[in-house]
């Protein structure tokens, strides 16, 4: 063998940043971005520079952000960096007690349907199938219209309408958990079906359930600014980003901060849950771990 | 001869690892030369093999020089690219992914030829039937046309072959490309590679984890271990240094005593898995299983012997018939009495690592698996299948594939069963671990008076672990015979599954010329013998009815009237 030994590494490598676990990036980003937002909106009544709904005088409306009022006044004198972060708070709630909702319907139903007898499973398949043809934004005006507009009916009306893509992914996720071969010895154990349910196959969808949840999450914030744009959402005086921006439309041309600082928050707040859905996927695949374990 | 590939100081290792795979080996290959490369799972065969191509995957690292005719191949002119195909080409493992499923059969192999040996259209076309013809594939006219997905997978592992042949290469690294056929089949590959090798005067490198396959078809043997290679005299030597233990038992077959009820019986057991009218998997099968003995069910894959072990345990249900576990029948499959009923039949699966809760502790499932946490248990079930009782704490990722096996294993006797159904359970192990699984089940059964069903392929291992063969085909078991000697089978597919065996092909000088066996017709289109049309014994009746199998002698059965005429085969014993 000769002394010399040529050194060759198969590919070049990468730069350390992107070696990283691609999940973990995203995570961090998600994550940051969205503890801001739940510190502002816990922190809002000392965060917020005085009192949302406390009108200006005259000479204060729709005056341009400056050192007194960062983000400027809206028609009413009032101050827009104020209403900005009390609004933080409704778009959270919003968002995760109507993911919450959408999550235990979706959950649940996926997985009696995944696990229950095959008449349930049809039975339940073909309701969600109906539930996902009726076109949501109609349901969700028709219900909001017939009772008085509020954030609790707001949040229950996403919830029921957002579950049956978690209930199908659930119950595909349970389907193939089901056939695995560690669920076959469980049963050969004698186990009840409950325990074999909750043992070996609830623990494995977990990962599922918690993606679902944060991507959940992102689009009923959407959902609920949008509804509060339309004047269906949170009525006054409680502030919501959806209903500010509202509010700023008639004068776009003259006072821009009025639209887009809301705008931008909310973007800024669902970009934030949609990274942390797919970091948390990268995270909590198994075959990921594994790699992740090796390194 | 001249020197063709030469494999100076080869280091290959994976960024972040402590230890490279290989280490520093080296390897020379000359022209026309048939060299095996023996290893076992995870010594770095396959790196081997893709570092010699130039396809390391991209997150490994390579040391010391790959040379081709003498110049190193990463610096020849053309670089990698000009030397595969022509020069050096691959034949895969797995024979379903290693064909493109959306292109027919003559697509793909007249590709390369087109690609390789510059034919145009109608000559590779041409070129690829005669391909097809001397790798002894039937109608070749017709498979050209034929999707991947329509083979069989001795066919397909064919096909991938003359795509490589195809390339006109001077060498053919293959890798363990039988390892996923029957040993019929595997005969039939080996005897096409080495008769194509022949004729052509290429060089073979052949990976492969089996000493027994290495006389077979090469000259010389290397064998891979930490990292490096070492050197056999001859295949011959290798292969009788490194078997198994084969008496496992030890003692003589156990008898039935005369008073004992079986464990588990099934009567006329049918199991399909499509609707009522589809060719059923287990066709009527009658089965007793007794305390303290074992038996071996062997048979191809597809025979049936998964789903009659499955049925069996209770992971299946039978689309007809009667599984009784101690006198009591197993029928329905709900409530809380079925359940009890179940927990006397266990079952050990090939995948033990599949077939563990991957997020539950060793002692976790243990505890789970015997209802009740008893103070020491844990230690005792583990103790019993000879692991330590640190590893309760660790979750199955952490094991080895035998320490896997054994949890199992460990899980299964926490029920406290009578009757274990093990479906391949030692296929996935190595040589040495899988004796040792084997002895471990050996000494399970006998102090726990435990009734054991040893489903498996190899019948070596059946012979030395059971008490009693049964030879399934078809969902028919066509011969049941005490597990005393290879001699007392006489079924006609029960010979030919022993004279395939490698051990057996390698002292049966002419092997190669054996014609290759007429693929068996898919389902059972007539009422007659499944196995008649492919058979030296067939006679008119054997297409008129389904023969019976009748009792040749006590303990004796066999289905096939004509060979229970026959005088006893004249067959040295392997073993």
């Amino acid at each position: 063998m000769s002394d010399e030994v040529t050194t060759t590494a198969a590919t070049a490598a990468p730069p350390a940043f992107l070696r990283l676990n691609e999940g973990t990036n995203a995570l961090r980003a998600g994550l940051g971005i969205l503890l801001l937002v739940a510190v502002v909106a816990l922190l809002a009544p000392w965060l917020a520079p005085g009192d949302p709904s406390a009108l200006g005088p005259a000479a204060d409306r729709l005056l341009p952000p400056s050192a007194a009022h960062p983000l400027g006044t809206d028609m009413l004198g009032r101050d827009a960096l104020a209403r900005l972060v009390h609004g933080s708070r409704v778009s959270l709630l919003a968002g995760w007690l109507s993911a919450l909702v959408a999550i235990v319907l979706g959950t649940g139903v996926g997985l009696v349907a995944g696990t229950g007898p095959r008449w349930l499973d049809r039975l339940l398949m073909t309701f969600t199938d109906a539930c996902l043809s009726f076109p949501r934004i109609f349901l969700i005006l028709l219900l909001v219209s017939l009772t008085r507009p509020s954030l609790t009916l707001t949040m229950l009306v996403i919830g029921l309408t957002g579950w049956m893509g978690v209930a199908r992914l659930v119950r595909a996720e349970t389907l193939s958990l089901r056939e695995r071969e560690y669920v076959a010895a469980a049963r050969g154990l004698g186990l009840s079906p409950w325990r074999v349910g909750t043992r070996h196959v609830l623990p494995s969808l977990w990962p599922t359930v918690i993606v679902a949840t944060a991507l959940r999450v992102g689009s009923a914030i959407l959902t609920e600014s949008f509804l509060s744009f339309l004047g269906l959402g949170a009525q006054e005086p409680t502030v919501s980003w959806g209903a500010m921006i509202q509010s700023g439309r008639p004068v776009l041309l003259e006072a821009w901060w009025l639209t887009a600082f809301p705008g931008l928050a909310l973007a800024l707040t669902v970009v934030g849950c949609n990274l942390l859905g797919d970091g948390l996927r990268g995270r909590l695949d198994p075959r990921r771990m594994k790699a992740a374990r090796h390194e | 001869m001249n020197e063709l590939l030469r494999l100076s100081g080869l280091t290959v290792g994976f960024a972040g690892a402590a230890l490279p795979v290989l280490r520093g080996l080296d390897l020379e290959l000359a022209e026309g030369e048939a060299v095996a490369l023996v290893g076992a799972s995870g010594s770095g065969k396959t790196l081997l093999a893709r570092a010699a191509l130039g396809l390391l995957p991209p997150e490994a690292w390579q040391q010391g020089q790959v040379n081709w005719r003498g110049v190193e191949a990463r610096l020849a002119p053309g670089g990698w690219g000009a030397l595969r195909g022509r020069g050096l080409t691959w034949l895969p493992q797995e024979p379903l992914s290693g064909l493109n499923p959306l292109l027919t059969v003559g697509a793909q192999v007249s590709e390369a030829a087109r690609q390789h040996q510059g034919l145009g259209h109608q000559d590779a076309l041409r070129f690829t039937v005669d391909l097809l013809a001397e790798l002894q594939l039937p109608s070749p006219m017709e498979l050209l046309y034929a999707w991947p997905h329509e083979l069989s997978g001795g066919m397909r592992q064919r096909v991938l072959l003359a795509a490589a042949l195809a390339c006109g290469p001077e060498l053919l690294i293959a890798d363990e490309p039988t390892s996923n056929l029957d040993t019929t089949v595997q005969r039939d590959l080996l005897a096409v590679l080495d008769r194509a090798r022949r004729a052509r005067g290429m060089a073979l490198l052949f990976i492969t984890h089996d000493h027994d396959l290495v006389p077979l078809v090469a000259d010389r043997c290397v064998e891979i271990s930490d990292g490096r290679l070492v050197e056999r005299v001859s295949g011959r030597h290798a292969h009788e240094g490194a078997r198994a233990p084969h008496t496992v038992r030890g003692a003589a077959p156990r008898l039935v005593p005369g008073n004992a009820a079986p464990a588990l019986s099934a009567r006329a057991l049918v199991v399909r898995h499509g609707a009522a009218e589809s060719v059923p998997a287990v066709a009527g099968v009658d089965l007793d299983l007794w305390p303290g003995r074992s038996v071996g069910l062997v048979g191809e894959s597809a025979a049936g012997k998964s789903s009659l072990a499955r049925a069996l345990a209770g992971h299946l249900r039978p689309s007809s018939g009667v599984v009784s576990v101690g006198c009591v029948a197993a029928g329905s499959d709900r409530g809380a009495a079925a359940r009890a009923a179940r927990r006397r039949v266990q079952m050990l699966f090939q995948d033990a690592g599949a077939s563990l809760n991957p997020r539950q502790r060793v002692g976790d499932t243990l505890i789970e698996a015997a209802g009740a946490a008893h103070p020491g248990m844990v230690s005792r079930l583990l103790a019993e299948v000879g692991l330590d009782e640190a590893l309760a704490m660790r979750h199955p990722h952490a094991l080895s594939g035998g320490q896997r096996q054994r949890v199992a294993l460990a899980r299964c006797l926490a029920t406290d069963p009578a009757v274990l159904i093990a479906d391949e359970p030692t296929s996935a192990l190595d040589g040495g671990t899988r004796a040792r699984v084997l002895e471990l089940l050996t000494r399970v059964m006998v102090t726990r008076g435990l009734a054991v069903l040893l489903v498996t392929h190899d019948l070596d291992t059946a012979l030395s672990f059971c008490d009693e063969l049964l030879v399934m085909h078809s969902g028919l078991i066509i011969e049941r015979a005490p597990a005393a000697s290879f001699a007392l089978l006489r079924h006609p597919h029960s010979r030919r599954l022993l004279d395939c065996r490698p051990a057996a092909l390698a002292s049966t000088s002419g092997w190669r010329d054996a014609p290759a066996a007429p693929a068996p017709a898919g389902g059972r289109p007539f009422s007659g013998c499944p196995l008649a049309g492919a058979c030296p014994l067939q006679n008119a009746s054997c297409f008129k009815e389904l023969p019976p199998l009748a009792e040749l002698a006590p303990g004796r059965w066999l289905r096939c009237p004509p060979a229970s005429e026959l005088p006893p085969p004249q067959f040295i014993d392997t073993i």
